[in-house]
């Protein structure tokens, strides 16, 4: 919904205020961003240097080496083909979990923005509580278990505790979507010969499609750039996920050191798939409300 | 009509268990994500409860009850105390800044300018990344050796050529700074969200009757915000003090413990020391300040809620 | 095609009675419409009729079939929303189609019945287009589509054309009256609006707070209505009502109107209404008052004072006060139309007549008195 910019007298000074801000705004977040990027397309000798000023030359060595193309050698070879692994691990975890939490969230989501019922403000109560819950606090007992049944190393133990950061989360935010989809909509499927089963399936869900795939990409992101679950239940495994990955090339962990501009490109390429989704979630902004259901819900 | 209401009667019976409604529709629902839910989220957390009432010994493989003496400990342990004050250090710096910033480009990205699009997605950019990036792309910044910051600042004297920035002051509040740099798109998502349900006309009145930009801002902005402003704080709040990934790439804790927030601290008790008892327990006091927050929020909003609705009614 | 049966309809809830003890029949074929101001339980009845909403007491017969607790899928209805609710992500054809498919009808029957329908209501260059490309009274008749591809035995209206601006409302009243001709279904229509009730309705049921007023044809309702309340809600403008007390002077009984003013009614008249000093009211349309001189009327006289004026090209509408121009307070105000010609200004005395054949007589619970419905 493009808005024709308005000239309005006296207020000449808007558009400067506004593109200062916008330029601090880029400013902001690029700045850290370009040094890395930078560091990235040169070699590690330049680096040692100074990351400032124009290098002698840019290459793009170590995204090939990252990606395992390379024809020259790297002793830290090993280390460059975990974070390959990686990336195809948190593939393999982030998307099944994210796509299964979406799902149940959407039903939750439904019920809790659509009903009302017995008990569902206690039950509104638990949502809370399990969407504030430290992610460290749900570690410990499903660390201690899978260490005891041995399922260190599985990314299906792995994506069961990415659920339980992502199914509180996304029914919280689908529940005031779902509260502000029409309900007569609903009612005319109701006449129309659907079952309340076919109403979610044919009509209600279809409609609800930018705010679940908004939900999705969410919990994708969560699952995607996770470290803590990662590191604990995959680290050092065939099954590590890509940011303990990175983590493993990075020059502040003690112990093994590997090259800077290896851990600059790695991290840039690790930042490709939530640019592309941060572009496409960008248009979903407008279209998701998730205005706060406690207090919008049965208005 | 009475033949007919008679002859009705067993009709209506079989009727009325025929068709469900639309409570129970909601409650067959509830109860299957409820039954996840406790499967995946209650169940663990009740072997946590039942791990911090037991001292473990890796080693012998034992598990001795030792009823509340790990909350005691965590309560009176010096570490824990000044991990908890780390938190709500950070927590407040981060909150504050975040708070601020978020607000401001969300107004900036309000307004309608060239490339719009582009730097609203942009400005999602660093709390779409993973936080060992964020940890990554400060540390390249931070680098005593060959960091930005010191080969942008040196030169000009503004400090020492190997400045360390991480160091045992400074450290937590770096921390907290490259927080803010992936926490504040999180409120830009929020007011800006917000914003843009604030109708035009209020605007186009107020600008009617004279009044400044400033005075627009104060009068129709904020209020309108209130609500949202709220939310914002909590949520923030509560990611800063649950927050891990970040501190762990960055700074492990330290140097020493000068950046060792609450949670960093549950998770050397866990991996490093293997105390699992210590560490459930110190893990359920971080929750319980999570959830008193969480708890205090919804209180708050349920009595805006009641004298909302008294207003209108 | 089927006939609807409410038999002591009742719906209760947390605070108060929505719907209470509604009893009425909608005869197979006929085209009935629940009239009422908004909250009056017009609406609520209708889910009832539809399986959307249950009765807390009472029962629902469609067909001579019990459906009170029977699903909305079941009854053989189909429903008109007001606010349309077409499906959004779905095409023009698939919208309409979408019931014959949730029936299992072949796919080759379910296309010529869509195109069917679709002719009929004129959006056949409209199949393919999703709903947002459509202007409101194309989606209106989309949605109509929808519920005329089942051929239910009833249909149901809620309200569909507040949405749409005047002059189409206008023309979809038409296309909505000849539909009925065509289709013969029997049609229940909600609306507030008694113009679209007076001009399409075989029946209204007229409703206020829940209880039915009354339930009539057009011209009973128009012509004889219940109460009072009834009399002012239909026609427009409405029916003034003065109001007052039943009095004696000068030997002859009539009404102290509120504000001083004196109308004398005929021998015997104000008996019906109730004792003296009991309130009463009379009731005349604006279109039936006359001005004192305007041709020989028989009728009560009064004398009063112009209040203000409304010309509207076609008519000029006059606002009275009755009584003398300097009488007590609270005097009761009335509208006469008349000759966009007359002279009127304000503050000027006029000389009104209400002809004792257009009189209406309502007691002291508002219920009419006079005149008695002839017999058919």
């Amino acid at each position: 919904m493009a808005e024709a910019r308005r000239k309005i007298a006296g207020e000449g000074w808007r558009p400067w205020a506004v593109g200062a801000g916008a330029l601090f705004l880029a400013f902001w977040t690029l700045f850290p961003f370009y040094w890395t990027l930078k560091a990235s397309f040169m070699s590690e000798i330049d680096v040692l240097d100074s990351l400032v000023g124009m290098p002698p030359s840019l290459t793009l060595d170590n995204y090939l080496r990252v990606l395992g193309l390379s024809a020259s050698d790297s002793i830290f070879g090993g280390q460059t083909r975990a974070v390959m692994e990686g990336f195809v691990n948190s593939a393999i975890v982030a998307l099944p979990s994210a796509a299964f939490a979406a799902l149940i969230a959407s039903f939750a989501g439904y019920a809790f923005g659509r009903f009302e019922f017995p008990g569902k403000n206690a039950l509104l109560f638990t949502l809370l509580v399990s969407r504030v819950l430290p992610p460290i606090t749900m570690l410990i007992p499903y660390f201690v278990f899978f260490s005891a049944v041995g399922m260190v190393g599985s990314l299906f133990g792995l994506g069961i505790t990415y659920l339980t950061a992502v199914v509180p989360l996304l029914s919280w935010m689908l529940m005031g979507y779902f509260a502000s989809l029409p309900v007569e909509v609903e009612r005319a499927a109701r006449i129309d010969g659907c079952s309340r089963l076919q109403v979610l399936f044919y009509v209600t869900f279809p409609m609800a499609a930018p705010g679940i795939a908004a939900a999705f990409i969410i919990a994708f992101l969560v699952s995607w750039n996770d470290l803590l679950f990662g590191i604990v239940l995959t680290g050092g495994t065939n099954a590590q996920t890509l940011s303990p990955a990175l983590l493993g090339l990075s020059p502040l962990m003690p112990g093994f050191r590997t090259e800077l501009v290896l851990f600059a490109a790695a991290s840039i390429l690790s930042t490709v798939p939530p640019l592309l989704l941060a572009l496409v979630f960008q248009r979903f902004i407008t279209g998701l409300n998730i205005s706060d259901p406690v207090t919008t819900g049965g208005d | 009509m009475a033949g007919a209401q008679t002859a009705a009667l067993p009709a209506r019976e079989a009727a009325r268990a025929r068709q469900m409604s639309d409570t129970q529709f909601a409650l067959v629902i509830i109860l299957g994500v409820s039954l996840l839910n406790a499967a995946i989220i209650f169940v663990p957390l009740v072997y946590s409860a039942w791990l911090s009432l037991h001292e473990s010994n890796v080693i012998l493989r034992t598990m001795e009850f030792v009823g509340a003496k790990h909350y005691w400990t965590a309560i009176t342990d010096p570490k824990v105390l000044a991990a908890a004050w780390r938190s709500v250090v950070f927590s407040a710096i981060a909150v504050v800044l975040s708070f601020a910033l978020s607000l401001g480009f969300a107004l900036v990205l309000n307004e309608d300018f060239p490339g719009k699009g582009l730097l609203r997605a942009l400005v999602l950019l660093p709390w779409a990344i993973s936080q060992v990036v964020t940890a990554t792309v400060f540390s390249f910044m931070l680098n005593p050796n060959v960091g930005a910051l010191n080969a942008l600042l040196a030169p000009m004297g503004i400090v020492g050529p190997s400045h360390v920035w991480l160091s045992q002051d400074m450290a937590l509040i770096w921390v907290s700074v490259a927080f803010v740099w992936h926490l504040a798109p999180l409120g830009t998502f929020f007011y800006l969200a917000s914003l843009q349900t604030i109708p035009e006309d209020l605007y186009n009145a107020a600008r009617i009757d004279r009044a400044g930009p400033v005075r627009r801002f104060a009068h129709i902005t904020l209020p309108h915000l209130r609500h949202t402003t709220l939310i914002v704080l909590v949520v923030m709040t509560v990611e800063a003090v649950r927050q891990f990934d970040l501190v762990f790439s960055l700074t492990r804790g330290g140097p020493g413990t000068a950046s060792q927030i609450l949670p960093m601290l549950v998770f050397r008790y866990n991996f490093e020391f293997s105390q699992y008892g210590l560490a459930a327990a110190t893990s359920f006091i971080l929750t319980a300040m999570s959830v008193a927050l969480a708890v205090g929020y919804f209180l708050l909003l349920r009595k805006k809620k009641v004298k909302k609705e008294t207003a209108n009614g | 095609m089927a006939n609807v049966v409410l038999d002591g309809v009742t719906r209760r809830f947390g605070g108060g009675v929505a719907v209470d003890n509604i009893s009425l029949d909608v005869g197979d074929g006929e085209f009935v419409i629940f009239l009422g101001p908004s909250g009056c339980g017009k609406t609520t009845t209708l889910n009832m009729v539809a399986g959307l909403d249950s009765p807390s007491d009472g029962e629902i017969y469609i067909g001579g079939r019990a459906v009170a607790h029977t699903p909305p899928d079941k009854r053989d209805i189909a429903m008109v929303f007001q606010s349309i609710a077409l499906y959004p992500h779905m095409t023009v054809f698939d919208n309409i189609a979408f019931p014959l498919r949730r029936a299992r009808v072949a796919k080759a029957e379910i296309a010529e019945r869509v195109r069917k329908v679709a002719e009929m209501l004129k959006v056949e260059p409209f199949l393919d287009r999703r709903p947002h490309q459509l202007s409101g009274g194309q989606r209106q008749r989309v949605a109509i589509g929808r519920a005329a591809v089942r051929e239910p035995a009833v249909f149901l209206f809620d309200e569909p054309l507040s949405s749409l601006d005047a002059k189409l409302r206008t023309e979809m009243r038409v296309e909505l009256k000849m539909l009925h001709e065509r289709l013969g279904a029997t049609f229940i229509y909600v609306t507030h609006d008694q113009v679209e009730a007076m001009t399409m309705a075989d029946r209204i049921a007229v409703m206020r707070d829940g209880h039915l007023m009354q339930y009539a044809p057009p011209r009973e309702i128009y012509r004889y209505p219940a109460n009072k309340w009834v009399a002012s809600f239909v026609g427009s403008p409405a029916m003034n009502i003065v109001e007052g007390r039943l009095a004696t002077r000068d030997g002859k009984a009539g009404l102290e109107a509120a504000g001083g003013a004196f109308l004398p009614l005929a021998d015997g008249l104000a008996d019906r209404a109730g004792r003296a000093g009991g309130t009463a009211a009379i009731g005349i349309r604006p279109e039936a008052l006359l001005v004192a001189g305007d041709g020989a009327a028989d009728g009560i006289a009064v004398t009063g004072t112009v209040h203000a004026t409304e010309p509207v090209g076609s008519d000029l509408f006059v606002d009275v006060r009755l009584g003398e121009a300097a009488g007590g307070q609270g005097q009761q105000i009335v509208k006469l139309r008349t000759d966009p010609d007359r002279d009127a200004a304000m503050g000027e005395p006029i000389d009104l007549v209400l002809p004792h054949g257009k009189l209406y007589l309502f007691d002291a619970a508002g219920a009419r008195v006079h005149p008695a419905m002839e017999a058919a």
